[in-house]
């Protein structure tokens, strides 16, 4: 007997182990939970990837227990992790919410119903838009969930919000679902729009029709865009149906032009700017060249991106970048260049991408497109930086070089031992065999 | 003065406003309309020419519903065009017709406009699939619903058929007769596609019908040259529609306007990936020039007139002549689709055609060297002969478009030598060790290229592009033979002076898609027993089941071919 209970004194922590351990990461999880849904603003977005990267079945019954007293936002991201499991578990939790007090869970969980129940789930979706308009936040974030969801009913429920005195934020949202569901009931309500008093629903009313090459109301975004009356929000929601649009009026690009030049919000600028390159609005060229050269950095990417997209940039002004005195710009032409098979940048990357550079990272990783045996050492010696990212873009970019010059051979670069993740000894060890078989090899036939 | 006589006999000599009796129009150029957008084309051919002089104006929709034509999202673009174009629509009969459906005409025409939407948006909606269709038989029917004075307009919208034929002049006559002009909405074909006769065992045509395909009569590049993995005209976009959509459109006085969906990305490789670049390449040749494309633009003809007149093209003379020898040495693997005959040229019936005999040849290395050497010397006779008799013909006689054949042809054989070099090379240097036959040491990060499990048992190649021109190739380490250097300098030589004269056009971008090869051995494959077969007939709908549209290159919907202007 004093055996049997020595055996079970021993056994017993066993016994115990996988309860605790279930304890244990029962208690992790409700408090990565109570990250999410707690007031730490800047917590909760390493919170939620975590268990987002977890997938653990075992958080469902800790969230839905914390979900409904969350803000908005939070609850944004709950949903959000359980779209992230698959299977019964989930479709349970949906199954719950449909129910909830928050009419943005409660849609949320017809959403995702639906394929079960398509009725019913058309019934509390609709339902649940109708009770969110007291709450713009809401509705705007439920409507962004809906995508190109399509059904009828839902439908009609979005297009009775395309009223008269409609917030733009929330017509921004729904104007965007019912363009991807293609409704074809919506456009004559977006007609109606433009009679609207306010500049920026008349604005996005304009945008929304020239997607279907209705240009009766491109006038009045002119005009508001114009007079500055689009803020970026608005202009950020708008800006993809004019990219969807098969033509775009010259006077409305002129007025986007128009606006690169005033508009102090660098942000703002750039997505014009990229708004006229998509348009191939060449008549932009002589401004763009001016912003290429002036002091706002993000602003003169946009250009140079812009002039590159609108053929703007020839061999002669790129190659003129590549003396230019930022050398952010010298490795943008040297890529953009490298692009067009002129081969003529390499030098800057190679002197960019030195020990020691600020902007060795991104010229290492420029260094990896040109294909080229001047690349491979350059490339080697970079495996042993201390930044994990430029030691990824040389391993990424040495792999693509080997494979392209010896198309005869099966390269692995991991069998020298390197891994961009091990410890610099072993690095350096990996980087000197690489190192061997290149001087080994590179004169070889093939 | 009276001027009724006048009036009348001014209209009988000039034929009615349809365009009818003036086949002043000679090539694809003339009848292709800039743009590649659906809604300026829909524009342009609701607003038509205004009504006849009788006041009364009829137009049918001949609509080839398929899964294409709704991801365009057809339906709601015409509503809208329909929309905008209400004023010159005003006192316009408008109906629908849609191929396979039961009676073809679905909405008669009339001035309701919902009810021709209300019948074709749940039509599309349903659109499932691509059926191969014979366009014509329909195109004839649809001209004999026309009833009523005043001008008649079809408007044919098909982004996937039009390259299957049953008897194309019939379907000419029968808008003759009706006199009804006909625009076509449709897509580029390939340049003189050689699809149907390079996959001539694959493709099935519907019963009675032909499948053509290309812009042309016929596909006048030789094609299937060794070492080519797959024809570069065949992935080149054409800049015009298909042959029969065009001769529709010229003989009746109609215009054809093409779409191509928009987004379209370079990719510079047709199957796989590009080894040269990121996937990020711009290249600088190929957007497409209107001007340069519209000079090589084909005949419009009826196809024995074009026929006739090929026959007298200096340029055609020598590709044909080219083509015969070049397939008799085993260069290539497809023969002339047309030979001299009383009147003019015929077309040759199609051939399922095999590899060339050095494909195939086994593992006898040395043996295949001594071939490729034997084949390479071939070629450089031919190739002097050719350039020789290039050089005498005078740079304007015959056709733009042919002499762009002759020296693609000109530059495929370069190619081809300079690929039966690098073979030579590859079987005397690398290709022993790499099929087990000669040591080589593996020191890493070099591993064996294949498990001891596999058994090698032959050889085959890959071909990559000229996207990038030939500096790549300059950098690979290719284990080239010793006539390898020469080749590549005259190629480079050839290839400057032709992609100056051809870039920007679909010549340039077949050359791009041509290239250089890599070679590497294959082994022996796993044997996968093939699913039970299942007893039972499927049922069919309103019209028989037809083979659903092949994918073209990578397994794609067609459109591999870069987006030409807009």
């Amino acid at each position: 007997m004093r055996v049997l209970f020595v055996l079970l004194a021993l056994l017993a922590p066993l016994a115990r182990r996988p309860a605790v351990a279930r304890a244990g990461a029962g208690a992790e999880l409700a408090a990565l939970l109570d990250k999410v849904g707690g007031p730490d603003m800047e917590a909760r977005y390493p919170a939620f990837s975590e268990l987002q990267r977890r997938r653990d079945p075992a958080m469902l019954p800790l969230l839905l227990d914390r979900l409904v007293g969350w803000d908005l936002s939070a609850q944004s991201y709950g949903a959000s992790l359980i779209d992230g499991l698959a299977g019964e578990a989930a479709g349970a939790a949906w199954k719950k919410l449909l129910t909830a007090a928050s009419p943005f869970l409660r849609g949320c969980a017809a959403l995702r119903s639906h394929a079960a129940d398509p009725a019913k789930s058309s019934k509390v979706l609709s339902e649940a838009i109708e009770a969110a308009r007291s709450d713009p936040g809401a509705l705007t974030m439920l409507l962004a969930r809906l995508g190109g969801f399509k059904d009828a009913a839902v439908q009609r429920t979005v297009r009775g919000l395309l009223v008269p005195g409609a917030s733009p934020v929330v017509l921004g949202a729904a104007l965007s679902h019912l363009a991807y569901a293609r409704d074809p009931e919506a456009p004559a309500l977006v007609r109606a729009l433009g009679k609207d008093p306010l500049p920026a629903v008349r604005a996005l009313a304009g945008a929304w029709l020239l997607r279907l090459g209705e240009e009766e109301l491109a006038g009045a975004l002119r005009d508001a865009l114009a007079g500055g009356e689009v803020p970026y929000s608005d202009f950020l929601r708008l800006k993809p149906w004019l990219v969807e649009a098969d033509h775009l009026p010259d006077a409305l690009l002129e007025a986007v032009l128009g606006r690169v030049e005033k508009e102090p919000a660098n942000g703002y600028v750039a997505a014009l700017i990229d708004l006229l390159a998509h348009a191939q609005h060449v008549p932009a060229v002589p401004a763009l060249r001016r912003l290429l050269d002036g002091g706002d950095a993000v602003v003169a990417r946009a250009a140079f991106d812009a002039l590159a997209a609108l053929g703007a940039l020839d061999g002669q002004s790129l190659a003129g970048q590549l003396a230019a005195a930022d050398p952010e710009r010298r490795l943008a032409a040297a890529d953009a260049l490298r692009k067009a098979d002129d081969l003529s940048g390499l030098d800057v990357v190679l002197a960019l991408a030195k020990a020691g550079s600020p902007q060795r990272r991104e010229a290492v990783r420029v260094l990896g497109g040109f294909r080229v045996p001047a690349a491979v050492e350059p490339l080697i010696d970079a495996l042993t930086d201390d930044d994990l990212t430029t030691r990824a873009n040389a391993y990424n970019g040495l792999s693509a070089v080997l494979l392209m010059l010896f198309p005869y051979r099966r390269l692995d670069l991991s069998t020298t031992g390197y891994a961009t993740n091990a410890d610099p000894a072993a690095r350096s060890a990996g980087a000197a065999r690489l190192r061997a078989w290149w001087q080994a090899n590179k004169d070889k036939r093939w | 003065m009276r001027l009724g006589p006048v009036v009348v006999l001014t209209a009988a000599l000039l034929g009615p406003a349809s365009g009818w009796g003036a086949e002043e129009v000679v090539d694809a150029g003339s009848v292709t309309q800039p743009g590649r957008g659906l809604d300026r084309a829909l524009d342009q051919v609701l607003a038509g020419t205004g009504p006849a002089a009788g006041g009364k104006r009829t137009l049918l929709l001949l609509v080839d519903v398929t899964r294409t034509l709704k991801e365009a999202a057809f339906g709601e673009r015409l509503g809208q065009a329909l929309r905008r174009q209400a004023p010159a629509l005003a006192g316009v009969a408008v109906g629908l017709a849609r191929c396979g459906a039961k009676g073809l005409v679905t909405v008669p025409p009339g001035e309701d406009r919902a009810a021709l939407l209300g019948d074709l948006v749940p039509a599309l909606a349903a659109a499932a699939a691509n059926p191969v269709r014979n366009l014509y038989a329909d195109v004839r029917a649809a001209a004999g619903a026309f009833s009523g004075e005043g001008e008649r307009r079809l408007v044919v919208v098909s982004l996937d058929n039009g390259d299957v034929e049953d008897d194309l002049e019939d379907t000419v006559r029968a808008l003759a007769r009706a006199k009804v002009t006909c625009d076509l909405i449709t897509r580029e074909s390939y340049l003189g596609d050689s699809y149907a006769w390079s996959h001539a065992g694959q493709v099935k045509a519907p019963k009675d019908t032909t499948w053509t395909g290309g812009d042309g009569v016929w596909p006048e590049i030789p094609w299937g040259w060794l070492f080519q993995q797959y024809q570069g005209n065949e992935n080149a976009p054409s800049g015009f529609a298909p042959f029969g959509l065009s001769r529709l459109a010229a003989a009746s006085g109609g215009k054809v306007h093409l779409y191509a969906a928009p987004g379209g990305k370079h990719e510079c490789a047709v199957l796989g990936t590009c080894p040269f670049c990121s996937q990020d390449h711009l290249p600088q040749g190929e957007a497409y020039l209107p001007h340069r494309v519209k000079v090589l633009a084909p005949a419009l003809g009826s196809r024995e007139d074009v026929l006739a007149q090929d026959a007298k093209d200096p340029w055609v003379r020598l590709t044909l002549g080219l083509w015969e020898q070049a397939a008799k040495e085993g260069l290539l693997r497809s023969r002339p689709p047309v030979a001299p005959g009383p009147g003019g040229l015929k077309l040759e019936p199609r051939r399922t055609t095999g590899s060339v005999p050095l494909v195939g040849g086994g593992l006898n290395l040395a043996r295949l060297a001594k071939e490729a050497a034997r084949l390479r010397e071939a070629g450089e006779r031919l190739l002097q002969t050719f350039e020789a008799d290039l050089a005498k013909v005078e740079p304007n006689a015959g056709s733009p478009r042919h002499r762009a054949s002759a020296e693609t042809a000109r530059v495929l054989l370069h190619l081809t030598l300079a690929n039966l070099a690098l073979f030579e090379g590859w079987c005397l240097d690398a290709g022993p060790a790499l099929i087990g036959k000669a040591e080589h040491e593996l020191v890493a990060p070099e591993v064996a290229r294949l498990g001891p499990e596999y058994r090698i048992v032959g050889w085959s190649y890959t071909t990559h592009c000229l996207c990038h021109g030939l500096a790549p190739y300059r950098a690979q380490r290719l284990s080239v033979g010793p006539e390898f250097a020469a080749r590549l300098e005259a190629l480079d030589r050839l290839l400057k002076e032709f992609f100056a004269r051809y870039d920007h056009t679909p010549f340039g971008i077949a050359v791009r898609r041509s290239g250089l090869a890599v070679f590497f051995p294959t082994v022996q494959g796993k044997v996968i027993p093939p699913p039970e077969k299942r007893g039972g007939s499927t049922e069919t709908g309103e019209e028989p089941v037809t083979t659903d549209r092949p994918g073209r290159g990578g397994g794609g919907s067609g459109e591999s071919g870069p987006a030409t202007t807009k």
